[in-house]
């Protein structure tokens, strides 16, 4: 066999063991109950298994981690979350029709009074299964009978004579070892009462609330209502609009778009929060960008001594995770104990009241995220000065301009072209900046006067939070929908922005 | 559905898996505990495992009530979880656990005060084992005696102040603090029905009652007792430091004082203009997961083990629980030198409570009253205007 054709032979094989661990992934995944997941899994797998044997396939091999990566991490969480926000999927409609109907079907009514303590006698491989007397009935046993596999049957009880030539009774561990068979037991008294296994000691008998009707309804035995599956609401419910316990999750349609339009409690803050929203983004990215462009023209300075220390000293705010130096400026902000106000009542006999006046608040937020963006917008801008062509300053330098013309007519107007794509995504990204808002502020102070809670410093995303899961109870369908009007916006803002900056029209020179 | 799902899926696994197939071993009992706590249901389960052959795991998730959602609803999680019975409404509804029937010697020992926070339409779903209620803890040296009524606080204030020291102090824009002192003289959060559900669009937030707790707080910031923007932490280092004679908080704040070296005291909440402060009570309970397949020894290990007064000390060493739910370890503990006037005064605290409504609605009801609690200390909003300013919005939000 020439090489060729053996490593021909060999890349089948890795393919198809490939393919197959693809397809058990898939499978594990579909069988846990995430059929999404599972089709968006086997697209993916099935496009890269194409993409790496076909010999057709080009510039695809390249770029199919990117696009297997996008579909899997933004793709496909996003159309779920768009879904969702079809549905009534929250903490009172959690699972599905099947399973509340299912649910609904087992629940069953124990008689009280009527638990009877069991024990189990070994006959050979087989068992005799033992109601021990009570104060007012006697001891009751059944025949032999196999507890080997969990088929129901039916055993009859009689009246036991001599309870001790039943022998000795097993071990609570042979309860357990035959549990299966035991809940499939049914035992008949005497008096017909049936009875079934209550728990590991004991039998007793128990009613199944709700018959089944053919019509797919449900009725309650002791009160005789019929609930029919209510396929707008999500619940089985009466004629008289009583609504059963657990609801389940159906398709409610545009219902949560036509609330958070329609209804004047969501409208009322949302102006005001959108406000706040755009103008703590646009100031947020003008702020960075300032201070980080400030201190990357500095740092160019040829005569500035020990330049690579000032940078990194710098350029930490950056290395530190966020949500760290977050709470640290939490603290640092506290009205009471905080470094700030001892230094300020100090130097000045103020105590400003940071998290509770909006206005101070509001300034706080935007101290702390230019202080947590300033080093990005440095580094990219030192970068992109290194890139002017130092003659162009030579030039300046000879026609006797300062500093000022050099930075406000040659450094600024290059730098800020391609900075102008990284400034949009900056701005989308304080946008939704859930992080700072919530550990910093949480939203408060509140907004006097509004019927649903809102914080002067709520951003659109930790707005739809406080609504969606803090509220009452959580409403995932609610929150998707709004998550999805979150996302329009963004996108549209971004859009126009593109368009008005024209990035992607700009020749590339 | 999902059921012939998992046996398609079993059938393709078991065909890839055959040669791998042996017996099984007996699938292991998952409890969800807190870190502490778990050492205790550690050594309980081996005793278990010894008598049933079945092992038993203990789990401790950070922020149980959220992962045992998302694990129940998707036939997952704990064959016992523990929790606060304020979350049952919304897990009842959400069709999470099983009803359960306590056998009749777990039914007569435990508080009659801890069964009614696990009956709920007409079913019982749990097991409890612990009371929790807030109290007023006390530091001995500044405090001989713990103040009664909040005329006494106002007096203890006076001496104290000249010292820089004050005489209470709590997080109070957290209601859960906070509310003993409207709940004194009749606020409630939401009415309850005969048929023990609550309405959840009648709430007392703003009525009379309320008025006088909220009017009692305006005045002990206004007065200096309590700082503005104050917070847990500050109460704690308050404490910790011996700058405040007293707080209120519950059993989780004591270790922080032990460590601190501040010999304290347990007592009652100060009574307000004459009635006792009645603050919210929780009862920790063992709850059944729907999705078990092992109930009955879910039960079993409850019912013999876990309530057991045996199993309660074992728990208890491991981590504190407060005042238990079960009469027998109660007086087991009321007898103890050290420990029992603690309890005693957490039990004596939730005697005079009202049980947390277990409905989800309750989630407005904090976030509203957190808002006007805070306006009301700051000086933003009059009692009077915060108050209906969150009875407004515990309606309106529904």
């Amino acid at each position: 066999m020439s090489v060729a054709a053996s490593n021909l032979w060999l890349g089948r094989a890795i393919s198809a063991v490939v393919g197959l661990a693809a397809l058990y992934v898939v499978m594990g995944v579909y069988s846990s109950g995430n059929t999404l997941l599972a089709v968006v899994l086997l697209a993916v797998s099935a496009l890269a298994l194409w993409a790496y044997t076909s010999p057709r396939t080009g510039a695809l091999r390249y770029l199919l981690p990117g696009i297997a990566t996008a579909m899997v991490f933004v793709i496909f969480p996003m159309l779920y979350t768009f879904g969702l926000g079809f549905t009534n999927y929250s903490a009172r409609n959690l699972l599905s029709f099947e399973q509340v109907t299912q649910q609904l079907r087992e629940e069953s009514l124990r008689q009280p009074d009527s638990e009877r303590a069991f024990t189990l006698h070994a006959q050979g491989t087989q068992w005799r299964v033992q109601l021990a007397a009570t104060a007012t009935q006697p001891a009751l046993a059944t025949a032999a009978i196999s507890l080997a596999n969990a088929e129901p049957q039916t055993a009859t009880l009689q009246a036991v004579e001599d309870v001790a030539a039943l022998g000795e009774a097993a071990p609570l561990r042979a309860a357990v070892d035959h549990l299966p068979a035991l809940r499939a037991l049914r035992l008949q008294s005497p008096e017909g009462a049936v009875l079934t296994l209550a728990s590991l000691r004991e039998f007793a008998q128990a009613l199944p609330l709700y018959e089944a009707r053919p019509d797919g309804g449900l009725q309650d035995r002791i009160a005789g209502t019929v609930y029919q599956p209510d396929a707008v609401e999500g619940f089985y419910t009466s004629q008289a609009g009583e609504q059963l316990q657990p609801g389940y999750r159906v398709n409610v349609g545009w219902r949560h778009y036509a609330r958070i339009f329609s209804d004047g409690r969501f409208s009322e803050p949302f102006a005001s929060v959108f406000v706040w929203t755009v103008v703590f983004s646009a100031l947020t990215v003008v702020f960075t960008t300032a201070l980080g462009l400030l201190l990357a023209v500095l740092l160019n300075w040829e005569a500035l001594e020990g330049r690579p220390a000032y940078r990194l000293v710098l350029f930490l705010p950056y290395a530190v995770p966020g949500f760290i130096s977050i709470l640290v400026f939490k603290g640092l902000f506290n009205q009471n104990l905080g470094e700030i106000n001892l230094i300020l009542s100090g130097l000045f006999g103020i105590k400003p009241a940071w998290f509770s006046d909006p206005f101070l608040a509001k300034t706080m937020l935007l101290i702390v995220n230019t202080w947590l963006g300033f080093p990005y917008m440095m580094v990219l801008c030192s970068g992109l000065t290194k890139s002017i062509p130092a003659d162009l300053y030579e030039a300046s330098a000879v026609a006797g301009a300062g500093p000022w013309v050099n930075f406000s007519r040659i450094t600024l107007p290059l730098i800020l072209k391609p900075m102008t794509p990284l400034l949009i995504s900056a701005f989308a990204f304080n946008f939704n900046n859930f992080v700072l808002i919530s550990l910093l502020t949480g939203g408060l102070p509140d907004q006097l006067g509004t019927s649903l809670p809102a914080g002067t410093t709520d951003i659109l995303v930790s707005y739809t939070w406080r609504i969606a899961f803090q509220d009452s109870g959580q409403q995932f369908g609610l929150a998707s929908a709004i998550s999805t009007v979150i996302f329009l916006i963004v996108a549209a803002i971004t859009l126009v922005q593109m368009r008005f900056t024209r990035v992607n029209d700009e020749p590339r020179t | 559905m999902n059921l012939s799902r998992r046996r398609l899926s079993l059938a393709g696994l078991a065909c890839a898996a055959a040669p791998l197939a042996r017996a099984a071993p007996p699938e292991p009992l998952v409890v969800w505990y807190s870190v502490e706590g778990a050492k205790g249901i550690r050594k309980l389960g081996e005793a278990f495992t010894a008598a049933t052959g079945v092992p038993v795991v203990v789990e401790t998730p950070d922020g149980i009530p959220g992962k045992f959602q998302q694990a129940a609803s998707a036939g997952k999680g704990p064959d016992i979880c523990t929790y606060a019975h304020d979350r049952i409404g919304e897990w009842v509804a959400g069709g999470l656990m099983h009803a359960v029937n306590p056998s009749r010697a777990v039914r007569a020992d435990v508080d009659p005060l801890a069964w009614q926070a696990f009956d709920w339409r007409g079913r019982t779903w749990g097991y409890p084992y612990a009371i929790d209620a807030i109290t007023l803890v006390y530091n001995k040296a500044l405090v001989q005696r713990a103040p009664t009524s909040f005329d006494e606080v106002f007096e203890l204030e006076a001496k104290l102040a000249p010292q820089g020291q004050h005489a209470i102090v709590w997080d109070y824009t957290n209601n859960y603090f906070t509310w003993p002192l409207m709940a004194a003289h009749g606020g409630y959060a939401f009415k309850r029905r005969p048929d023990g559900s609550y309405d959840a669009t009648d709430t007392g937030v703003a009525n009379a009652g309320a008025l006088v707790g909220a009017e009692l707080l305006a005045r002990l910031v206004r007065q200096g007792v309590m700082a503005p923007g104050l917070g847990y932490a500050e109460m704690e280092a308050a404490m910790a430091q011996g700058r405040a004679a007293m707080m209120i908080n519950g059993p989780w704040a004591w270790v922080n004082l032990k460590r601190a070296g501040i010999a304290f005291g347990v007592a009652r909440i100060p009574a307000v203009a004459g009635k006792p402060a009645a603050p919210f009570i929780g009862i920790r309970g063992f709850l059944i997961n729907r999705a078990t397949r092992q109930r009955e020894l879910a039960v079993e290990f409850i019912e013999h083990y876990l309530l057991s007064p045996a199993g309660l000390r074992l728990i208890d060493q491991a981590e504190p629980i407060g005042a238990p739910a079960s009469k027998a370890y109660y007086a087991e503990l009321l007898a103890q030198p050290g420990v029992g006037e603690n309890v005693a005064g957490i039990m004596a605290s939730a005697r005079d409570g009202v049980l947390t409504p277990p409905v989800p609605e309750m989630g407005r009801f904090w976030a509203a009253m957190k808002s006007s609690l805070t306006n009301l200390s700051e000086g933003r909003q009059t009692p009077r205007e915060a108050l209906d300013a969150a009875a407004r919005r515990i309606k309106d939000a529904g």
